[in-house]
């Protein structure tokens, strides 16, 4: 079966849209949740080490039953099937540190602590500007605090624009060592007092196992022993040292976010290993801030790119640093992980998503080329089993409630 | 494991990965024959004399060693060589030369060693004036700024004493960010607070003690745990930690001193710049002196240099060191010695000053500031007279290797 969606020119593909759109709006509107359907593309990364050609990726209920050979399916007893002959299928990009919509950065600045706070409640699913990230390929997140408090709170796991409770969406607890956790205002106002801060949240809570504790202290507790990871905010070379020293002291597993100077403490972050999130590569990015992802995955320290971009008069964010860091020699293969398999162990998710194996959830996207190819656009997004993104369609329809959140 | 063992543990990880962390650099276990040069050990000089490196330590020093198998033979004939020097006093390798935690006037727990870095820009130009050792300092703007350490500036263990010291700043310098009610500060803001002047430093430290000597004193249970503050102060009341006084005015240099005996404290005279007015009191309470560099002619608080203070006080025989401090106008240390020298110390004491005595003051004279078998592979190698002025640190060896 030809793909019905194939366009040539654009003046044919917004008529032809029109017209082919009715089918594929039934189609989109009929996939629910619970049935199964295929979609079928030239080529799928089903994790970054693992391409194959021609592929026909099973849906049932919301994760992937099958992926397999696509000349095995056969097209009549295919009822749901959407095909891409030229499509390059990826595991939906997973943006593990971000603010939520209706603010540039959550955190309470009357305090410099506040490791209870939870940025679940900071988290609008119903809101429709998400489709702007789903557009992107972007289909789980990180709501995080921001970097102003030293214990910004708790970070939450999210499949943008579908609810979540605080009690399943809890991933890693934000710390922070940058600059603008220190203020001259409040304490800390100084490194030393940041760190004495997070020290002495830890000193409290030894001798007390099972003590009444505050929910700040409940909050800490929960990263002991690796339980729930722990991301700190440093920038500078002593920023960086110092966070991985207090990972050290206090046996947390941990990553940092930003880590500009990370070029300048390989063999701090070498020994062992601590993932960076990074800042995303955008198209001013200095020479230093382009070389920096291929160091790091010489030394084979796992790095994730985070922060896409909801304004779209600008570059998506994640692709382009994609293209800019495969375009100064980092291999496709890392550059892919660095938004899929990476930040999906910084958040913990390791088992649910960031690959197309069978059993994880159905979020995938379906680019026209390879997705470190600027020229490359997104043609499909599926976010547990559903369409959230259809690029045949947006052309001839007024997409505002697209997204089907609940 | 109990809560407890694995915090200890990961302490242990936590000094065992900064060492190995920050200096991968070199690992050449080479010994090195330093041959025929003109030696200060720290007390004396020898002339013709060789120093031979090897495991990390001085291997022997005397006139007739010859090179190991393998070694390397540096020809030093016409050089000099010093231990390598001690600074008593610096901000090296720290984000600012003031680092304090400003929200609070009491903060002797505060670690200066966690903002350490050793490859820092300034700690490169100490090593490369021949500086290997040095105490790094909290700021000034608290009356108990916080604990400082001891450091070398490169080699695989750049730690070696994590705390070493508190900070105890008397003179006006913590009343300096403090605001008042009538020059723009609010009641409700953090600096609207305590001291504003010498006065107000001085309540501050006697509170500070009498409120940690309370807490000894009385059980105060298990409920209430004594704050890392009070902790610290009674280590300093237990002489189990020096207390490094700022006092550059005479009048802050005789209250420290009364401070001190009334509290039963251990005291070094950081930045004692006005100790040549006061000396009888100096010389009677015994404690060692760390001078305010030589060559500054402006410090705070008011306080006039003089150049031949540090002279005075070695003829008075009182343990003076030399210090670059938290100046960023001071000179390198060297230079700072050679200032001294031109107020008139003794060229050998001045090059002590440098070297032994600092060392003694730090209580790590069994590792640094001296050249004996058994001690750190430390070692300047000077292409003439240290304190002449046209003197350079041809090489220099931290653990045995040239760095």
């Amino acid at each position: 079966m030809r793909s019905p969606i194939r366009m040539t020119t654009p003046g044919i593909a917004r008529r032809s849209t029109m017209l082919l759109s009715l089918p594929l709006l039934a189609f989109a509107a009929t996939v629910s949740a619970q049935e199964t359907w295929t979609v079928r593309a030239a080529k799928a990364w089903i994790s970054p080490d693992r391409a194959a050609e021609n592929v026909a990726i099973e849906i049932t209920g919301g994760k992937i039953s099958t992926v397999e050979d696509a000349q095995a399916v056969d097209d009549t007893s295919a009822p749901r099937l959407r095909s891409f002959s030229k499509g390059v299928i990826t595991a939906g990009f997973i943006d593990v540190h971000r603010a939520p919509i209706t603010q540039d950065s959550i955190g309470e600045r009357a305090e410099s602590f506040t490791p209870e706070l939870e940025a679940s409640h900071a988290y609008d699913a119903w809101s429709t500007r998400w489709k702007r990230l789903l557009r992107r390929g972007v289909t789980s997140a990180v709501i995080a605090p921001g970097s102003e408090n030293v214990a910004g709170g708790q970070g939450a796991f999210v499949k943008p624009g579908r609810p979540a409770r605080s009690s399943d969406s809890a991933s890693y607890l934000k710390f922070s060592l940058a600059r603008e956790a220190i203020s001259r205002n409040r304490r800390p106002t100084s490194m030393l007092g940041a760190l004495e801060i997070l020290r002495d949240g830890y000193a409290s809570l030894e001798g007390r196992p099972g003590a009444r504790l505050t929910p700040a202290q409940r909050s800490l507790a929960t990263t002991i022993g690796g339980a729930r990871r722990v991301a700190i905010a440093a920038r500078t070379r002593r920023e960086i040292l110092a966070s991985l020293d207090l990972l050290r002291t206090w046996q947390l597993l941990g990553c940092l976010i930003h880590g500009n100077d990370a070029a300048d403490c390989l063999d701090a972050l070498d020994a062992d290993k601590t993932p960076i999130v990074l800042t995303p590569l955008g198209l001013d990015a200095a020479r230093k801030e382009r070389d920096l992802p291929g160091l790091l995955a010489k030394r084979g320290i796992p790095f994730a790119f985070a922060g896409e971009s909801m304004d779209e008069r600008e570059m998506p964010a994640l692709q382009t640093s994609l293209a800019l860091a495969v375009r100064d020699g980092l291999a496709p293969e890392a550059a892919l992980a660095a938004v899929t398999t990476t930040p999906a162990l910084i958040a913990g998710r390791s088992e649910q998503v960031g690959t197309l194996l069978i059993g994880r959830d159905a979020d995938l996207v379906v680019w026209s080329g390879d997705p470190w190819d600027l020229r490359s656009r997104v043609l499909l997004v599926v976010q547990d089993g559903r369409i959230v993104h259809d690029a045949a369609l947006t052309h001839s329809m007024n997409t505002k409630n697209e997204v089907s959140g609940r | 494991m109990s809560f407890r063992t694995w915090i200890h543990a990961g302490v242990a990880i936590a000094a065992f990965g900064l060492s190995t962390s920050v200096s991968a650099q070199e690992n050449d276990e080479t010994p090195v024959l330093l041959k025929g040069a003109t030696v200060f050990d720290g007390q004396k000089v020898l002339e013709g004399t060789s120093v031979l490196l090897a495991g990390g330590k001085i291997e022997a020093i005397g006139k007739d060693l010859t090179a190991p198998a393998g070694a390397r033979t540096l020809d030093c004939s016409g050089r000099w060589i010093t231990p390598g020097l001690v600074d008593a006093n610096t901000a090296l390798g720290l984000p600012n030369a003031q680092e304090n935690e400003q929200s609070d006037e009491i903060t002797p727990h505060l670690r200066i060693v966690d903002l350490y870095d050793v490859e820092a820009r300034d700690v490169v130009r100490a090593r490369q004036n021949g500086v290997t050792t040095a105490y790094i300092t909290p700021g000034e703007l608290n009356v108990f700024g916080g604990l400082g350490a001891v450091v070398k500036t490169g080699g695989p263990e750049p730690i070696v004493l994590e705390e070493s010291g508190i900070r105890m700043t008397l003179g006006n310098m913590p009343g300096q960010g403090n605001k008042p009610f009538r020059t723009f500060g609010k009641p409700d803001e953090m600096y609207f607070r305590r001291p504003q002047n010498r006065m107000g430093v001085i309540w501050e430290v006697r509170k500070a003690f009498y409120d940690a000597l309370d807490a000894r004193e009385t059980d105060i249970g298990p409920t209430q745990q004594m704050s890392a503050a009070t902790k610290t102060l009674i280590r300093a009341l237990d002489k189990e930690l020096v207390v490094r006084t700022v006092a550059r005015g005479d009048q802050d240099i005789r209250t420290a001193i009364r401070l001190a005996q009334e509290f039963g404290i251990s005291l070094v005279l950081d930045e004692a710049t006005e100790a040549y007015a006061c000396l009888d009191y100096v010389v009677a309470a015994g404690f060692p002196v760390v001078a305010t560099a030589p060559s500054l002619r402006n410090v705070p608080d008011n306080a006039t240099p003089h150049f031949d203070t540090v002279a005075l006080i070695a003829k008075a025989g009182v343990p003076v060191a030399i210090q670059t401090g938290t100046s960023p106008v001071s000179l390198p240390l060297i230079r700072e010695a050679a200032f001294a020298v031109r107020g008139g110390l003794d060229r050998n004491a001045a090059l002590a000053s440098v070297t032994s005595v600092p060392a003694k003051i730090l209580g790590i004279d069994d590792r640094v500031g001296s050249l004996s078998a058994g001690k750190d592979g430390d070692v300047v190698v000077w292409n003439r007279h240290p304190l002449s002025l046209g003197s350079r640190a041809e090489n220099v060896f931290i653990a045995g290797v040239e760095r």
